[in-house]
């Protein structure tokens, strides 16, 4: 079993995957399952190593330098969990080692050492609609309805044909040029 | 006593976004339950992730209240990576058909902020030649395979007119992924902005963001002639919204004819 652990060279899931970095975490999209992640900082250095070539003692040490702590390989098998767990890994590459990893043991270990441990968060995948109007084509927003086309929005309310918005009132008036 | 609190709450929304565009903005104090009250409006609009930088060093960053200004970040972070593979889809679409689009409002609003994720991304607004108009609803109605929600406009009636192929002079290109996408030049943009959010009754306050984001990053060869139009009418609109801008959320207007021109408009 130890060899076999050896061995395992994890690889990280490319296809169909949006990624965005951010200061302290790392963001991806997964367009085949429409599931949003979040990995903190620790996650998201582990798989950015596994590259298929490095082996987890090699990503541990490199995890180890980068965070400037003493770490085991505990953390990045935990770590190796979660992504396998949100399908962020290539199967096959973990798939023949599924190391048992207790978090609660880890969070007693790695407390003096403040090492944030592994982490991702699902959040809610984006929609297109989100900053969208909302509304049908050619409407237009208004409070929490929609204006028909050609019909001003006023303080939330749609005004009448023909009607301006005046001090947050719909009115009809006559604009002089 | 309901109008009172239609104005506080009003109040606390403009402070909460106040100099929100910038790089570094300062951090906003409050109390929970104020940022409770406005947190709907915020989420509502649009505007939420603004806030987010303001609020991830103040008194309440670890308050649950904040956490939904944090998510909203990190989910319109995600989404502008994923609209911009849809306006290169859907602008090379549209090019196939020799179709030259110009892009306008979102994608654009949101260049003039320090990162992608504060602005949400939305629908995808075209313009296009009048005379081109129908191919282009035929060309992207055609295109079932990843139906983005695009607004496509006939020329830029809808924003106040002008003449498309001034407005195309003037546009220049913008470097979007792997392409390139033709942008109003910024004179047309920011009267755009403005008369957009006149017209749709100024419901979100983002709109006004975009506004002070855009005056307070205008080039140095910024023509004023050229966005106020000679449409006294439209200018005056410009005028209005840009004041609106430095008035509620603080934009910094020092550098342009707003204030005097602002004066020979009737009140």
């Amino acid at each position: 079993m130890r060899e076999t652990i050896e061995r395992v060279l994890p690889m990280v899931r490319r296809d169909q995957l949006v990624v965005q970095e951010l200061a302290d975490e790392t963001l991806v999209y997964d367009l085949e399952r429409h599931k949003a992640h979040c990995l903190n900082e620790t996650s998201a250095l582990v798989w950015k190593h596994c590259d298929g070539k490095t082996t987890v003692a090699e990503i541990t040490g490199l995890l180890e330098r980068k965070l400037a702590t003493p770490i085991e390989e505990d953390v990045v098998w935990l770590a190796l969990t979660q992504l396998r767990r949100f399908r962020l890994l290539e199967e096959e590459s973990v798939a023949i080692a599924a190391m048992s990893v207790s978090r609660r043991e880890l969070v007693r270990k790695y407390l003096p050492a403040a090492l944030a441990l592994p982490v991702i968060l699902s959040i809610a995948a984006p929609t297109a609609a989100q900053g969208a109007s909302g509304c049908p084509q050619g409407q237009v927003r208004c409070g929490a309805g929609c204006c028909p086309a050609g019909r001003l929005c006023c303080a939330g309310v749609c005004c009448a044909a023909g009607e301006s918005c005046v001090g947050g009132v719909c009115r009809t008036v006559q604009i002089l040029d | 006593m309901a109008e009172v609190s239609i104005k506080l709450r009003g109040s606390r929304v403009a402070a909460i976004l106040a100099g929100s565009w910038r790089r570094s903005p300062t951090s906003f104090e409050c109390s929970a339950s104020e940022l409770k009250d406005i947190a709907p409006l915020l989420i509502n609009s649009g505007a939420a992730a603004l806030c987010w930088p303001r609020l991830k060093h103040s008194n309440l960053r670890k308050h649950p209240a904040t956490a939904k200004f944090q998510e909203t970040y990190r989910l319109n972070t995600l989404q502008s990576a994923l609209h911009q593979r849809a306006i290169e889809q859907t602008v090379a679409l549209l090019r196939s058909a020799q179709i030259e689009p110009i892009l306008v409002k979102g994608w654009c609003a949101a260049q003039l902020y320090p990162e992608p994720g504060l602005r949400p991304a939305g629908d995808i607004d075209l313009c296009v030649p009048p005379k081109q108009f129908a191919s282009a609803q035929i060309t992207l109605k055609n295109f079932q395979d990843e139906p983005y929600d695009v607004d496509l406009h006939e020329g830029f009636a809808k924003f106040g007119g002008g003449n498309f192929d001034q407005i195309y002079r003037r546009s220049q290109l913008a470097p979007l992924g792997e392409t390139n996408v033709r942008v109003s030049g910024a004179e047309d943009h920011l009267r755009l902005l403005c008369i957009h959010m006149l017209r749709e009754g100024a419901w979100r306050p983002l709109w006004l963001c975009d506004i002070a984001a855009a005056v307070e990053s205008l080039p140095e060869n910024f023509d004023w002639d050229c966005c106020l139009t000679e449409d006294r009418k439209l200018a005056d609109w410009v005028i209005c919204a840009v004041r609106l801008a430095q008035q509620l959320l603080g934009a910094d207007i020092t550098s342009t004819p707003i204030d005097q021109r602002a004066k020979q408009i009737p009140r």
